[in-house]
């Protein structure tokens, strides 16, 4: 994207953000790092600079955010935050006794997180966190995710306050999950998450990133995930949206790998009236691999968009993309992929995919590959299909007893749990089994159990 | 009466007549084989009996139990009873095949009014079942047919018939494209199902099976109707003359 010029929208789109940025400006801790304060300055500057793209930028060309301009968002949230019990965030995210960290309208809730055990490092609040491993975080906050072209990670960064981060140090390795979870429950919030994570090198990890709202509120969240992959580390990170319907969800999640690191991921995009999820992975070092999967299930008038972007910047680095949509009413999925293989990323192995169903004739989906190749010895493949419940599936099903709505729910649980069966973490498989199964259910299908997952158990 | 009466069946696909005025009676206790050459219209019959949505009835009607069975969906007609053994068995990618067995079981159930099988008494009922077809247990876990062979998905076929207890069950080509450990199987899977509450139409090209099976009644469908039946040993008289002796005196 280039750097749009001068305002050209009316300043009070802006005027309740620019608000927000001063009285943050005016609660600082004097203590604070000065790196901190200039990031916040400089991402605030742009911000006032940066206008909100519109659809004739080719980036957001499927996705108006007139929606965030209209609303009445307002951030961040002051006063006390909404009370939210254990049992309430227990309810929505992945049900485990190991460490999280939970954010309530964009503040660090302590009494609802746990620590991480073990030699890893988790901090949640800035500038305080900051102490705990000031190095790490300064050598990589704001650097990934950066906001010279991009107004919404711009004013990300100009609320940066409690920001999630994870640091494992070289050589270890967590077994147990890691979850950050980030809760909505006022109403007109508008709530900027933010996590980092950094995986020394030989180190591995699971990341379950979660956005959920309590309540139905309207929200508008605004989320930045930077991630740094070292040396011949793994992360396996989960990103699920599941928020209220009537979210505007805004993300972007920037992920750079050293040589031979490995990162997975796995996009759940579930919710939001209005969503747009950017991914981009920089695979910097020789012979990173990476697993880029996505779920999105749409329905109502919902409108989801993802972009991707891979980039491979070194030689033999593979990457494999598998994105499913599952459309139902007058739901609308964009997905943009885009693979770029630069001069002397020789020797690399690209595979994309983009597999759509579209349960309604309403449903519309927009898929773009783009593949930009200027290295030699490449292999690159890209490959999109659109379809619907194959009749002859449903017969087979009918045939056997099972009524039609069942065997329509069936089937498209079964399409979706190719990118769900494989999860080696029990819990969060069944986390999503049973979100996936919630999403998919109609009419007589309420007969089914809460989880079509039984298949794994027996 | 008779479990299935099927009388001057007409069928169509696209607007093309496929049966045309089928006459045939299927006692409880009995298993009756309908051969015949290709294109006459047997896979039509055992679709069409099944309730798929391609094939048309233009005339004549069907009582099963003595109710009009084309006027069930699919899913009632196999509810009550009536189960299909496909041709061509359908992959469903993502669905374990001992999740579908399940839903289809309790599918069933609720129909009759009875309680639903939780999953450990269900998984006891299905090893069991399994013996009658020699699977692996390792077969419930994976997707229904996915990257089965063909002996496979015609053993499966036949699981599903001792899963589900139909009370007439359509075997459509279910020896077709089976090597002969299979097919001594499948047959043995049929027979111990042969029950004297349930009737079974063995829809078959060749002879082969019934060298396994012994039918009670052989009956020959060409050009969408039913030109003879007879005993078991008409299906020897066809396996050495072929079909084209009945074409001939049929015309």
């Amino acid at each position: 994207m280039t750097a749009p010029p001068v305002t050209r929208h009316p300043v009070s789109e802006k005027d309740q953000y620019l608000q927000a940025i001063a009285t943050l400006a005016g609660q600082r801790d004097a203590a604070e790092p000065v790196w901190l304060a200039r990031l916040r300055n400089v991402a605030a500057d742009r911000f006032r600079r940066l206008r909100f793209p519109t659809i004739h930028d080719e980036e957001w060309k499927y996705t108006s955010v007139a929606p965030i301009l209209r609303g009445s968002f307002t951030s961040p949230p002051g006063g006390a935050p909404a009370t939210v019990s254990n049992d309430d965030v227990g309810k929505t995210i992945v049900d485990t006794d190991g460490p999280r960290l939970v954010f309530v309208d964009g503040r660090y809730v302590a009494e609802l997180s746990r620590p991480v055990t073990g030699s890893a490092e988790m901090v949640a609040t800035l500038p305080h966190g900051v102490d705990a491993d000031p190095d790490t975080i300064e050598a990589h906050l704001g650097r990934l995710a950066t906001t010279a072209d991009n107004i919404f990670s711009a004013l990300n960064t100009a609320l940066l306050s409690d920001c999630g981060v994870i640091v494992v140090p070289r050589g270890v390795v967590l077994d147990e999950p890691i979850q950050l979870v980030f809760v909505s429950a006022l109403d007109h919030a508008a709530i900027a998450p933010r996590m980092l994570v950094v995986l020394g090198a030989a180190s591995a990890a699971t990341i379950v990133e979660t956005y959920v709202s309590l309540g139905s509120p309207e929200a508008f969240t605004n989320a930045v995930a930077e991630i740094v992959v070292g040396e011949g580390a793994t992360l396996s990170h989960f990103r699920v949206v599941d928020e209220a319907e009537g979210t505007v969800h805004i993300g972007r999640t920037e992920v750079r790998q050293g040589s031979d690191g490995a990162y997975e991921s796995l996009t759940v995009f579930a919710s939001a009236a209005l969503g747009r999820h950017d991914l981009a992975v920089h695979l910097d070092g020789p012979g990173a691999t990476c697993t880029l999967n996505g779920l999105t299930l749409a329905r109502g008038s919902q409108h989801l968009d993802s972009h991707t972007l891979i980039e491979h910047a070194a030689p033999h680095g593979v990457s494999r993309q598998l994105y499913k949509g599952i459309l139902a009413d007058h739901a609308r999925v964009v997905f943009n992929g885009k693979i770029v293989v630069r001069p002397g990323a020789d020797g690399t192995d690209a595979r994309q995919a983009n597999q759509s169903i579209l349960l309604s004739r309403e449903a519309t989906v927009d898929t773009k590959p783009q593949l930009e190749i200027f290295a030699d010895d490449v292999r690159c493949t890209h490959g999109a299909t659109v379809g619907q419940l194959d009749p002859e599936m449903i017969f087979y099903l009918e045939s056997r007893g099972i009524g039609e709505d069942a065997a329509r729910t069936l089937l498209t649980y079964g399409f979706a749990s190719e990118l769900i069966r494989d999860i080696a973490h029990a819990e969060i498989r069944r986390y999503l089994a049973r979100l996936v199964t919630r999403r998919v259910r109609s009419g007589e299908a309420d007969a089914l159990p809460e989880t079509l997952d039984f298949v794994f158990q027996v | 009466m008779a479990l299935l009466e099927i009388r001057d069946l007409h069928v169509s696909v696209d607007d093309t007549e496929i049966l045309r005025g089928v006459d045939l009676t299927v006692p409880a206790g009995e298993i009756h084989a309908v051969m015949g050459p290709n294109g006459s219209g047997k896979s039509t019959l055992a679709q069409a009996l099944a309730g798929h949505p391609s094939y048309t009835v233009t005339r004549g009607e069907v009582l099963y139990d003595g109710r009009d069975l084309m006027a069930m969906s699919a899913e009632e007609r196999a509810r009550e009873g009536v189960f299909l053994a496909f041709q061509y068995p359908v992959e469903i990618p993502g669905v374990a095949n001992a999740y579908f067995l399940k839903a289809a079981v309790n599918a069933i159930r609720a129909h009759r009014g009875q309680e639903e099988m939780d999953a450990m008494e269900f998984l006891g009922y299905l090893r069991q079942r399994l013996k009658f077809v020699e699977m692996d247990q390792s077969f419930m876990s994976r997707a229904v047919n996915e990257g089965f062979s063909g002996g496979e998905k015609k053993r499966n076929e036949i699981l599903q018939m001792a899963v589900l207890e139909p009370r007439l069950a359509i075997l459509d080509e279910t020896d077709s494209g089976l090597d002969i450990d299979a097919l001594r199987i499948v047959a043995g899977g049929v027979e111990r199902l042969r029950d004297p509450s349930r009737a079974m139409i063995l829809v078959t090209h060749y002879q082969r099976l019934l060298n396994y099976v012994t039918p009670d009644y052989v009956h020959v469908l060409m050009d969408g109707r039913i030109v003879r039946s007879g005993g078991k040993e008409l299906a020897l008289e066809l396996e050495a003359k072929g079909y084209d002796w009945l074409k001939q005196e049929t015309a």
